[in-house]
Protein backbone atom coordinates (compact mmCIF):
# COMPACT_ATOMS: atom_id res chain seq x y z
CA UNK A 1 0.00 0.00 0.00
CA UNK A 2 1.82 3.03 -1.41
CA UNK A 3 -0.47 5.93 -0.56
CA UNK A 4 0.65 8.43 2.17
CA UNK A 5 -0.11 7.60 5.54
CA UNK A 6 -1.46 11.28 6.40
CA UNK A 7 -3.24 13.39 5.05
CA UNK A 8 -3.50 17.16 6.27
CA UNK A 9 -6.32 19.51 5.48
CA UNK A 10 -6.73 23.17 5.89
CA UNK A 11 -10.66 23.90 5.98
CA UNK A 12 -11.95 27.29 5.37
CA UNK A 13 -14.39 28.23 8.50
CA UNK A 14 -17.55 27.65 5.86
CA UNK A 15 -20.42 25.10 6.95
CA UNK A 16 -20.76 24.74 3.06
CA UNK A 17 -16.63 23.02 3.23
CA UNK A 18 -18.34 20.31 4.56
CA UNK A 19 -19.05 17.88 1.77
CA UNK A 20 -15.74 18.91 0.16
CA UNK A 21 -14.13 17.75 3.48
CA UNK A 22 -15.91 14.28 3.78
CA UNK A 23 -14.92 13.94 -0.49
CA UNK A 24 -11.38 14.06 0.38
CA UNK A 25 -11.28 11.99 3.85
CA UNK A 26 -13.43 9.53 1.88
CA UNK A 27 -10.95 9.12 -0.85
CA UNK A 28 -7.95 8.61 1.76
CA UNK A 29 -10.42 5.89 3.41
CA UNK A 30 -10.67 4.33 0.26
CA UNK A 31 -7.12 4.02 -0.59
CA UNK A 32 -6.33 3.01 3.14
CA UNK A 33 -9.14 0.25 2.85
CA UNK A 34 -10.53 1.89 5.90
CA UNK A 35 -14.39 -0.57 6.60
CA UNK A 36 -17.08 1.14 5.43
CA UNK A 37 -18.54 0.97 9.28
CA UNK A 38 -15.04 3.35 9.97
CA UNK A 39 -15.67 5.70 7.45
CA UNK A 40 -19.16 6.61 8.53
CA UNK A 41 -18.06 6.96 12.41
CA UNK A 42 -15.24 9.21 10.90
CA UNK A 43 -16.55 11.41 9.06
CA UNK A 44 -19.61 11.98 11.20
CA UNK A 45 -16.95 12.87 14.03
CA UNK A 46 -15.18 15.14 11.89
CA UNK A 47 -18.17 16.85 10.56
CA UNK A 48 -19.57 17.35 14.14
CA UNK A 49 -15.84 18.62 15.59
CA UNK A 50 -14.96 21.27 12.54
CA UNK A 51 -18.69 22.18 12.38
CA UNK A 52 -19.04 23.22 16.19
CA UNK A 53 -15.93 25.05 15.56
CA UNK A 54 -17.13 26.87 12.28
CA UNK A 55 -20.47 27.67 14.13
CA UNK A 56 -19.09 28.88 17.80
CA UNK A 57 -15.75 29.16 17.44
CA UNK A 58 -16.01 32.97 16.74
CA UNK A 59 -13.04 32.63 14.52
CA UNK A 60 -12.67 33.23 10.52
CA UNK A 61 -9.18 30.80 10.92
CA UNK A 62 -8.93 28.08 9.01
CA UNK A 63 -9.42 24.68 11.09
CA UNK A 64 -6.49 22.26 10.85
CA UNK A 65 -7.18 18.64 10.01
CA UNK A 66 -4.60 15.55 10.43
CA UNK A 67 -5.18 12.09 10.09
CA UNK A 68 -3.26 9.19 9.99
CA UNK A 69 -3.56 5.84 9.60
CA UNK A 70 -1.99 2.52 10.42
CA UNK A 71 -2.64 -1.18 10.43
CA UNK A 72 -4.56 -0.58 13.63
CA UNK A 73 -6.63 2.51 13.42
CA UNK A 74 -7.51 5.86 12.64
CA UNK A 75 -5.68 9.47 14.43
CA UNK A 76 -7.64 12.41 13.91
CA UNK A 77 -6.36 15.69 15.02
CA UNK A 78 -8.17 19.22 14.54
CA UNK A 79 -7.31 22.12 15.39
CA UNK A 80 -8.76 25.58 15.28
CA UNK A 81 -8.28 29.07 17.34
CA UNK A 82 -11.51 29.95 18.23
CA UNK A 83 -12.43 30.38 21.84
CA UNK A 84 -11.25 27.88 24.28
CA UNK A 85 -13.86 25.31 24.63
CA UNK A 86 -13.26 20.91 25.70
CA UNK A 87 -15.98 19.39 24.17
CA UNK A 88 -15.66 16.78 26.73
CA UNK A 89 -16.72 19.20 29.35
CA UNK A 90 -19.86 19.67 27.53
CA UNK A 91 -23.38 17.71 29.20
CA UNK A 92 -24.19 14.69 27.66
CA UNK A 93 -27.71 14.50 26.37
CA UNK A 94 -30.01 11.71 28.57
CA UNK A 95 -30.89 9.29 25.33
CA UNK A 96 -33.86 8.31 27.14
CA UNK A 97 -35.93 11.79 27.05
CA UNK A 98 -39.22 11.96 25.86
CA UNK A 99 -39.56 14.18 22.90
CA UNK A 100 -41.35 16.98 24.56
CA UNK A 101 -38.88 17.57 26.67
CA UNK A 102 -35.90 17.14 24.18
CA UNK A 103 -34.30 20.17 22.95
CA UNK A 104 -32.78 20.43 19.39
CA UNK A 105 -28.69 20.28 20.08
CA UNK A 106 -26.17 18.85 22.18
CA UNK A 107 -26.45 15.52 20.30
CA UNK A 108 -22.94 16.04 18.37
CA UNK A 109 -20.23 15.73 21.08
CA UNK A 110 -22.24 12.94 23.19
CA UNK A 111 -21.94 10.74 19.18
CA UNK A 112 -18.57 11.90 18.41
CA UNK A 113 -17.97 10.38 22.01
CA UNK A 114 -19.72 6.79 21.19
CA UNK A 115 -18.86 6.60 17.71
CA UNK A 116 -14.69 6.85 18.51
CA UNK A 117 -12.81 4.87 20.39
CA UNK A 118 -10.56 7.60 22.63
CA UNK A 119 -10.92 10.72 22.60
CA UNK A 120 -8.93 13.57 24.14
CA UNK A 121 -8.78 17.20 24.20
CA UNK A 122 -5.68 19.80 24.57
CA UNK A 123 -5.58 23.79 24.50
CA UNK A 124 -2.31 24.46 23.54
CA UNK A 125 -0.62 27.70 22.12
CA UNK A 126 -3.59 29.27 21.81
CA UNK A 127 -5.69 26.88 19.80
CA UNK A 128 -8.01 24.43 20.55
CA UNK A 129 -6.53 20.48 20.15
CA UNK A 130 -9.13 17.39 19.73
CA UNK A 131 -8.45 14.52 19.34
CA UNK A 132 -10.03 10.98 18.26
CA UNK A 133 -8.94 7.65 17.60
CA UNK A 134 -11.05 5.01 15.90
CA UNK A 135 -9.51 1.47 15.73
CA UNK A 136 -10.17 0.03 12.48
CA UNK A 137 -11.72 -3.37 13.63
CA UNK A 138 -13.89 -3.81 16.46
CA UNK A 139 -13.98 -7.06 18.12
CA UNK B 1 -16.76 0.96 -2.82
CA UNK B 2 -14.79 1.83 -5.76
CA UNK B 3 -17.72 4.16 -6.60
CA UNK B 4 -17.39 6.37 -3.29
CA UNK B 5 -14.37 8.52 -4.52
CA UNK B 6 -16.35 9.63 -7.72
CA UNK B 7 -19.19 11.58 -5.84
CA UNK B 8 -19.90 14.40 -7.26
CA UNK B 9 -21.01 17.87 -6.27
CA UNK B 10 -24.84 16.69 -6.48
CA UNK B 11 -24.57 13.73 -4.11
CA UNK B 12 -23.09 15.96 -1.56
CA UNK B 13 -25.60 17.79 -0.75
CA UNK B 14 -29.23 17.48 0.58
CA UNK B 15 -32.01 16.87 -1.83
CA UNK B 16 -35.45 17.33 -0.42
CA UNK B 17 -38.61 15.88 -2.36
CA UNK B 18 -41.80 16.76 -0.53
CA UNK B 19 -44.88 14.79 -2.16
CA UNK B 20 -48.26 14.84 -1.35
CA UNK B 21 -50.21 11.82 -1.16
CA UNK B 22 -53.86 11.22 -0.01
CA UNK B 23 -53.50 10.64 3.49
CA UNK B 24 -50.39 11.50 4.60
CA UNK B 25 -47.65 14.29 3.39
CA UNK B 26 -44.49 12.47 2.51
CA UNK B 27 -40.85 14.41 1.73
CA UNK B 28 -38.04 12.08 0.51
CA UNK B 29 -34.75 13.08 1.43
CA UNK B 30 -31.55 12.05 -0.57
CA UNK B 31 -27.74 12.28 -0.12
CA UNK B 32 -26.11 14.16 3.00
CA UNK B 33 -28.37 15.87 5.73
CA UNK B 34 -24.73 17.59 7.51
CA UNK B 35 -24.83 21.47 8.91
CA UNK B 36 -24.89 22.61 5.51
CA UNK B 37 -28.42 20.83 4.91
CA UNK B 38 -29.77 20.77 7.77
CA UNK B 39 -31.34 24.45 7.88
CA UNK B 40 -32.97 23.89 3.91
CA UNK B 41 -34.86 20.51 5.46
CA UNK B 42 -35.96 22.74 8.93
CA UNK B 43 -37.19 25.08 6.48
CA UNK B 44 -39.17 22.90 4.19
CA UNK B 45 -40.73 21.74 6.88
CA UNK B 46 -41.53 24.52 8.83
CA UNK B 47 -43.31 25.83 5.16
CA UNK B 48 -45.68 21.84 5.06
CA UNK B 49 -46.57 22.49 9.02
CA UNK B 50 -47.49 26.31 7.78
CA UNK B 51 -49.39 24.98 4.72
CA UNK B 52 -51.49 22.77 7.69
CA UNK B 53 -49.61 19.55 7.06
CA UNK B 54 -49.44 17.72 10.84
CA UNK B 55 -48.50 14.16 9.93
CA UNK B 56 -45.50 14.23 7.96
CA UNK B 57 -43.17 11.03 6.62
CA UNK B 58 -39.65 11.48 5.99
CA UNK B 59 -38.49 8.28 3.66
CA UNK B 60 -34.93 8.27 4.12
CA UNK B 61 -33.61 5.64 2.02
CA UNK B 62 -31.88 7.67 -0.52
CA UNK B 63 -30.70 9.66 2.96
CA UNK B 64 -26.98 7.88 3.28
CA UNK B 65 -25.44 10.23 5.97
CA UNK B 66 -26.88 11.69 9.02
CA UNK B 67 -25.02 13.99 11.90
CA UNK B 68 -26.47 15.49 14.81
CA UNK B 69 -27.95 18.98 13.39
CA UNK B 70 -30.09 16.76 11.18
CA UNK B 71 -31.29 14.69 14.05
CA UNK B 72 -31.96 18.03 16.15
CA UNK B 73 -33.94 19.21 13.02
CA UNK B 74 -35.51 15.87 13.46
CA UNK B 75 -36.63 17.13 17.67
CA UNK B 76 -37.38 20.12 16.61
CA UNK B 77 -40.05 19.56 14.21
CA UNK B 78 -41.62 16.14 15.76
CA UNK B 79 -42.06 18.44 19.33
CA UNK B 80 -43.91 21.36 16.85
CA UNK B 81 -45.79 18.75 14.71
CA UNK B 82 -46.58 16.59 17.86
CA UNK B 83 -48.04 20.06 19.39
CA UNK B 84 -50.51 20.40 16.63
CA UNK B 85 -51.74 17.28 17.09
CA UNK B 86 -49.55 15.39 14.04
CA UNK B 87 -46.52 13.49 14.11
CA UNK B 88 -42.97 13.19 12.22
CA UNK B 89 -42.76 9.84 11.32
CA UNK B 90 -39.70 7.80 9.26
CA UNK B 91 -40.10 5.19 6.61
CA UNK B 92 -36.61 3.57 4.98
CA UNK B 93 -34.00 4.10 7.38
CA UNK B 94 -30.92 2.82 6.14
CA UNK B 95 -28.72 0.75 8.50
CA UNK B 96 -26.44 3.58 8.80
CA UNK B 97 -29.06 6.07 9.83
CA UNK B 98 -31.03 3.47 11.78
CA UNK B 99 -27.88 3.05 13.98
CA UNK B 100 -27.87 7.03 14.68
CA UNK B 101 -31.42 6.82 15.37
CA UNK B 102 -30.92 4.13 18.39
CA UNK B 103 -27.56 5.57 19.42
CA UNK B 104 -29.35 8.99 20.24
CA UNK B 105 -32.62 7.15 21.66
CA UNK B 106 -34.86 7.95 18.64
CA UNK B 107 -36.47 4.77 18.13
CA UNK B 108 -39.48 4.43 20.28
CA UNK B 109 -39.23 8.61 20.14
CA UNK B 110 -40.85 8.75 16.83
CA UNK B 111 -42.86 6.68 14.81
CA UNK B 112 -40.22 4.11 12.27
CA UNK B 113 -41.82 2.37 9.46
CA UNK B 114 -40.39 -0.08 6.87
CA UNK B 115 -41.73 1.45 4.12
CA UNK B 116 -44.12 4.87 2.63
CA UNK B 117 -46.91 2.03 2.65
CA UNK B 118 -46.86 0.87 5.96
CA UNK B 119 -47.30 4.79 7.13
CA UNK B 120 -50.17 4.87 5.38
CA UNK B 121 -51.17 1.84 6.62
CA UNK B 122 -51.50 3.02 9.91
CA UNK B 123 -52.70 6.81 9.38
Amino acid sequence: MNAPRELALEVACDLAQLGAVSERLDAFWVAHGVSDEAQADLNIAVEEIVSNVMRHGETREPIRLRVAVDAEEVRVEVEDRGREFNPLTHPEPDPHTPLAARRPGGLGIFMVVKLMDRTSYERRDGANCFRMVRRRQRA
Amino acid sequence: MAGRAEWNANEMSLEIFPEKLPAIQVVRLKGRLDSAGAPRLSEALETLEKAGETRIVLECSELRYISSVGLSVFIGSGKSLGAAGGALAFAGLTPHVRSMFEMVGFIGLFPVYVTVDEAIASA
